[in-house]
């Protein structure tokens, strides 16, 4: 033990590492909140910076750049209504009606505690759990991998929209265009329609910033005459009243981000996905509605997705496989300084385990900083002219897309999806689903067909093991449960209920 | 995802759009079957086919479920949906939409930053109705932070152009 704490304080006394974990965090929050920079761009360029470098000097600012950067995906969520990130756009849903009612310093002071709130949880249940709680995501199969992308897709599809139909059209485009390409499994070409550029599939990342980015900026094309809502920047700190009642809303959707960020190859978006439908469930008497502004839809995500911080630390430190995409990168860059993320690590360089975690709760620490005093700057973002921003954020979109691997073809990929997305966004279709679909499609595909050979091929081997399985029977009932909420009767049962209880309050 | 931006009823040119998605899917449906077709049910066609299958039927209930108003849905005052055009494609969206076409097709001739710098100005003099000159510094201001931000600090390789020399 005591080894442990000189191996965390490393990051904590050494004035160059400090500075560097500072740094990586301010760069995260910003680069992450540029509308067309996700934070796995971020990560991806501003790791590519450390190759060189000691060990340590490149931990603290890879540390830095992610609680960082998925802390920023939320403010352009919040601001514009584009998350910055897959883990953000669960709090764009009531983050953005809050900037609309004039209350973003409020929504970001409120993210900004949250989300070091949640991040601290998911450190140190990454210090405390890690051995126990991967020991957990091994008991998964392939079946529940299958099922949490599906209550992923499902929920996002449910959780707002006018149509549970549109909704699940969104989901499943997502997926569709995530299997253009060649076939992982098999290498069999997949809507390729013999053309070389298809079959390197479609990046997701252009996907995302088309629909959210150019599709966005051309629905603000339709309100440009609107004045810009003055923002309310008079209070940033939450009161200890709005912390007390929420600090336990903000404890459980921790520990979920905690326990889906642990799972392989699910991230802080399904955490945030699953805590904004934790809060919509588990809140009465919400002061604005769900979808309109309400600050619970907000706490939940934030606190979520960066507690899947340290959750995703799980699995990528002890079984080397990644959270999200951005861990994907990082562990590429561990490999790179010579590292073996897996179940030998901690064993064999248990220094660096409590060199990361030591840096992690550094960055914690330096996000609460940062996050309360760049609230009054960022907020003008909104009241800058939208004649002004919105050709800005479609630069910002095309040199975004094409950054990723320098190609022009992502670019035009990313304008097609740009007016889809304004078309599907003019006619109340989500484009969440879509993104989500995009993400989760290649696991799911891979997860049914691994599923599906464990069953030998048969169907009713293959739906047997779905109740016969104790988690992966946990799994389908919560899918059902999603699924029969829809269902126009429920509906229409659970509207007269509430009718029937608001004259009651 | 505005999504109370829009309300679901009177919106012109709905029922086409579904229409178009429906005959959308049915294709993706036979080119998913094309794939592997019905050989294996762990074949690489499966989850394209189930894929299109969940587009196809959502499309067509999405389209028998149109126009009809979720029951006492309003449209908040303030709100974009409030003040919104009700036309499909207004002609500044239209103009913006070409405007965002030429830029993308034109960026690997001209090259990142002069076809950003005409691509802002001219979005810029149309929409913000502010002096030309307001309009140019701005232009140049904000290719000067891009530029420094993606160029010098990320080191982004950026389309060139015809102006390879000119800017690196």
């Amino acid at each position: 033990m005591p080894d442990a704490l000189s191996f965390f304080a490393i990051a904590w006394l050494d004035p160059w590492l400090v500075m560097l974990t500072a740094a990586g965090t301010f760069a995260g929050i910003y680069v992450g909140a540029i509308p067309g920079l996700s934070v796995t761009m971020a990560t991806s360029i501003l790791i590519s910076f450390t190759f060189k470098w000691e060990v340590n000097e490149a931990l603290a600012l890879i540390s830095g750049v992610f609680i960082g950067g998925v802390y920023g995906g939320s403010r352009t969520a919040i601001l514009l209504n584009i998350p910055g990130a897959p883990s953000a756009i669960a709090s764009a849903l009531d983050g953005y009606p809050m900037a609309q009612q004039g209350k973003a310093g409020e929504a970001i002071g409120l993210t900004t505690l949250m989300s070091v709130f949640g991040g601290f949880i998911g450190i140190l249940a990454l210090a405390l759990f890690a051995p126990v709680i991967s020991g957990f995501a091994l008991m998964f199969n392939s079946r529940d991998y299958l099922l949490l992308g599906l209550i992923g897709i499902t929920l996002v599809g449910t959780l707002s929209g006018e149509s549970f139909a549109k909704g699940a059209f969104a989901g499943a485009l997502g997926v569709l265009i995530s299997m253009v390409g060649l076939d992982p499994m098999t290498a069999e070409g997949r809507f390729t329609f013999g053309s070389v550029t298809l079959m390197g599939g479609i990046p997701y990342i252009a996907a995302m910033i088309g629909f959210f980015g150019v599709a966005e900026a051309l629905v603000q094309l339709r309100q440009l005459d609107l004045p810009a809502v003055r923002q309310k920047i008079g209070r940033i700190l939450p009161e200890w009243s709005s912390i007390k009642r929420y600090f336990w809303l903000a404890l459980r959707s921790s520990g979920i981000g905690t326990v889906i960020g642990a799972l392989p190859g699910t991230g802080g978006d399904i955490a945030a996905l699953l805590a904004y439908d934790h809060a919509k469930r588990s809140t009465r008497n919400p002061e604005h509605p769900f979808g309109r502004g309400a600050t619970e839809g907000l706490v939940a995500p934030e606190s979520a997705n960066n507690a899947a911080v340290g959750g995703a630390h799980i699995p990528m430190l002890t079984l080397g496989i990644p959270g999200d995409a951005v861990t994907a990168v990082i562990i590429g860059a561990l490999f790179i300084h010579g590292l073996k993320p897996g179940p030998l690590l901690l064993i064999e360089t248990p220094h660096l385990f409590w060199f990361i975690v030591g840096s992690l709760t550094l960055a914690n620490c330096f996000l609460l900083l940062f996050g309360l005093t760049g609230v009054r700057i960022f907020t003008r973002i909104v009241e800058c002219p939208k004649a002004v921003m919105i050709p800005l954020i479609i630069v910002l979109s095309a040199v975004g897309t094409y950054a990723i691997q320098n190609n022009v073809t992502h670019v035009y990929w990313m304008l097609l999806f740009g007016l889809i997305g304004y078309f599907m966004k003019i006619y109340g279709f989500q484009v969440g689903p879509v993104i989500l679909g995009v993400i989760l499609g290649p696991m799911m595909d891979s997860n049914y067909r691994r599923a599906m050979l464990g069953a030998r091929g048969d169907i009713s081997t293959f739906l047997w093991n779905f109740v016969s399985h104790p988690i992966t029977f946990v799994l389908s009932l919560a899918l059902m449960g999603i699924l029969l909420s829809q269902l126009p009767w429920v509906q229409q049962w659970r509207r007269r209920r509430t009718d029937r209880q608001r004259p009651a309050t | 995802m505005s999504q109370q931006d829009h309300p679901s009823h009177g919106r012109r040119g709905e029922r086409v759009f579904i229409a178009v998605l429906i005959v959308f899917s049915a294709a993706a449906l036979w080119q998913a079957w094309l794939i592997a077709g019905f050989t294996k049910l762990s074949s690489p066609g499966v989850f394209p086919m189930l894929a299109a299958s969940v587009m196809l039927i959502s499309a067509l209930f999405a389209f028998r479920g149109n126009p009809a108003p979720a029951p006492g849905q309003k449209i908040p005052n303030g709100t974009p949906a409030a003040n919104d055009d009700r036309r499909v494609l207004p002609a500044r969206v239209a103009l913006m939409t070409v405007f965002v076409i030429l830029y993308v097709l034109a960026m690997p001739s001209l090259g990142f930053l002069l076809d950003s710098g005409l691509f802002l100005l001219a979005s810029f003099c149309y929409l913000w109705k502010k002096p030309f000159w307001m309009s140019l510094l701005t232009t140049l201001f904000s290719l000067l932070v891009i530029h420094l931000l993606f160029r010098v600090v990320f080191q982004v390789i950026l389309p060139t152009g015809v102006v390879r020399d000119l800017f690196l």
